[in-house]
């Protein structure tokens, strides 16, 4: 017998989940705007959007934040910065996804700690249409089988410890089997390859004319990680303050300079460079793709540049290449 | 909460050297009293809580104990605050970081030293670990060259160098004094006697590693005895902040030293 929630019983649910941590979860950005939607931290003020086709910012976000303090520092003496406990409602097949692949790079071949710390004090509720991932991490999972209802599958104690409570109802109702095929494209064994030996291809100059070279991708990128540190003091007093970390990208002019000298002066090597990290430097170093197709850099990207036509064309020069 | 490696150890700036008009060497005590060890030819991430902190190679021997030493360039913000530092002032020392020299291989071998510039200090770690371990190698020969006289890096250092090494120096521009080799460093190639079978490890402006390669790999040396240390910005010295990516390389982690078949084919080696 399924467990189930009806849509009407989230926000309750969520209200008491809240009590004991913070809640992150899908909302309204600006009403005046149906279909700007961002992961923010919620509370029962906030409307729930529990259908979009895909949030502005990733949900990796508060995992790894646009900015966050690594350490605070008064003198010589420096202090880790303190992580609560955290649930994140309503994420994608796609998101889920991102959020397992991201702590799998955070983890290897070292760990960054300050990351590990967040995701270790996260739950992950899943919220799609398809039936439970099997090879994704979460704690709660709901499937929308009806218009406004959703079974609910846990995986972990506290996930059961949830499922048994008051908001979930046993239901007699089969739930279908909905699963999601991967993509052929992204799922292509001779990508990774193609990418790598596309270096002098000419679709990099090209887009090099196109492309604005904004970071807009990495921006909304799930699994764009790159980042910078800043310190940033009290005014007036250089020794109280915090060394935080920013989202970079490494679209931007800059990315690779020192004082002394820019390693990747020309935007088209640093659009080939994204392409090469995603699609042939992370199956290498972590045996997946550094993308989870959830379309964000298509929906924002100012150019409208598309990644899938870019692949598609390198992918099947590829393949007309004379073989050796 | 824990510590993480985000976290610089505590230290202090114990002495204070100008090497020439834009750096300076400075001496570093950790003060958490735990030991510091490392591998010539790693870096550190050297921090000014206010300021923020730069990656920079160690230039003393693992064999010195109790501190390390660093040269820093004023170059940018936080480089010239460091340089602006005075003995007793407080820094943060992260690390160390990356893969350092190649230690095992290089035992009774000779070894060769090509440096440009500030290329120099972290090859001085080198320099002075085999000062210290004479029986690390076979010989050692340091070929080091920079653009003027006032710039060369450890100067007072050379006569105790050429004691246990064979020392050959080329400064680009020079007063009426000097009475030493003038040009770029490759023209100390022609003096000096690289054995076949040596180990060369470069370390300078990029622009001098082709040079270098076109001269010796795979004629002199096998092109896995050829070895560059790279310069990049880094930011988090574990292969996380994508800053220091050379093609499909991390500087940070797989290198800063990487053989020059590792490199040959990477388009972004020598940028």
């Amino acid at each position: 017998m399924a467990k189930v929630i009806y849509d009407s019983g989230i926000e309750d649910f969520l209200a008491e989940v809240s009590a004991e941590m913070l809640v992150y979860a899908p909302v309204f950005v600006n009403k005046n705007y149906p279909d700007q939607i961002n992961f923010k931290l919620w509370n029962s003020e906030l409307s729930l959007a529990l259908k979009y086709p895909v949030t502005i910012t990733p949900p990796t976000e508060i995992l790894l934040p646009s900015e966050e303090p690594l350490f605070s520092f008064e003198g010589d003496q420096a202090t880790p910065a303190k992580v609560e406990p955290s649930v994140i409602f309503g994420l994608s097949w796609e998101d889920l996804g991102s959020i397992q692949k991201l702590t799998k790079i955070m983890g290897k071949p070292i760990q960054d700690e300050p990351y590990q710390a967040r995701r270790s004090q996260a739950f992950i509720i899943g919220l799609d249409k398809f039936s439970p991932p099997t090879g994704l991490d979460f704690d709660l999972y709901f499937q929308e089988f009806e218009t406004g209802a959703f079974a609910v599958t846990a995986k972990t104690k506290q996930g059961k410890k949830w499922l048994s409570g008051k908001h979930f109802k046993n239901h007699p109702v089969k739930i279908p089997q909905v699963t999601k095929k991967p993509d052929p494209l992204l799922s292509d064994p001779l990508l990774p390859r193609a990418i790598k030996e596309s270096a002098t291809h000419p679709v990099w100059d090209e887009l090099a004319e196109t492309c604005f070279g904004c970071g807009i991708c990495s921006y909304v990128c799930p699994l764009c990680y790159c980042f910078e540190t800043e310190d940033k003091t009290k005014f007036g007093d250089s020794n109280c303050g915090e060394r935080c970390r920013s989202w970079d990208s490494c679209m931007l002019k800059n990315f690779a300079a020192t004082s002394g000298h820019n390693f990747r002066p020309e935007l088209r090597d640093r659009i080939y460079n994204w392409y090469n990290h995603k699609f042939y430097r992370l199956p290498k170093e972590q045996g997946f793709s550094g993308c989870v197709d959830c379309n964000r850099c298509v929906v924002y990207c100012p150019a409208k540049i598309n990644f899938r036509r870019v692949l598609s064309r390198v992918l099947a020069d590829y393949k007309k290449r004379p073989k050796k | 909460m824990k510590q993480h490696s985000y976290i610089p150890r505590p230290a202090k700036i114990i002495e204070r050297k100008s090497l020439s008009p834009d750096v300076v060497s400075l001496r570093i005590k950790f003060t958490d009293r735990k030991p510091f060890n490392f591998i010539p030819g790693q870096f550190v991430m050297l921090s000014v809580f206010g300021f923020g902190e730069v990656p920079v190679g160690v230039a003393t021997s693992p064999k010195e104990k109790g501190y390390i030493e660093v040269a820093v360039r004023a170059a940018g913000l936080v480089t010239r605050k460091i340089c602006a530092l005075e003995v007793g002032d407080n820094v943060g020392v992260g690390g160390p970081f990356g893969n350092g020299f190649p230690m095992a291989k290089i035992k009774n071998r000779d070894v060769v030293i090509i440096t440009g510039g500030i290329g120099l200090p972290p090859l001085r770690s080198l320099i002075r670990h085999i000062e210290r371990c004479p029986e690390c190698v076979k010989s050692l020969t340091i070929i080091h060259g920079d653009r003027t006289e006032e710039r060369l890096l450890y100067r007072d250092e050379y006569p105790e160098w050429e004691k246990f090494a064979k020392f050959h120096l080329t400064v680009e521009d020079c007063g009426a004094k000097w009475q030493g080799c003038v040009g770029n460093i490759t023209k100390l190639f022609d003096r000096a006697e690289i054995k076949r079978g040596s180990v060369i490890i470069a370390c300078g402006p990029s622009i001098m590693y082709p040079a270098i390669a076109t001269r010796y790999a795979g004629k002199t040396v096998a092109e896995t005895d050829l070895y560059f240390l790279l310069e990049r910005r880094m930011k988090c010295g574990i292969g996380k902040c994508q800053h220091c990516t050379c093609g499909e390389l991390y500087v940070c982690l797989d290198g800063p030293l990487f053989s020059y078949g590792q490199l040959k084919y990477n388009p972004e080696a020598f940028k």
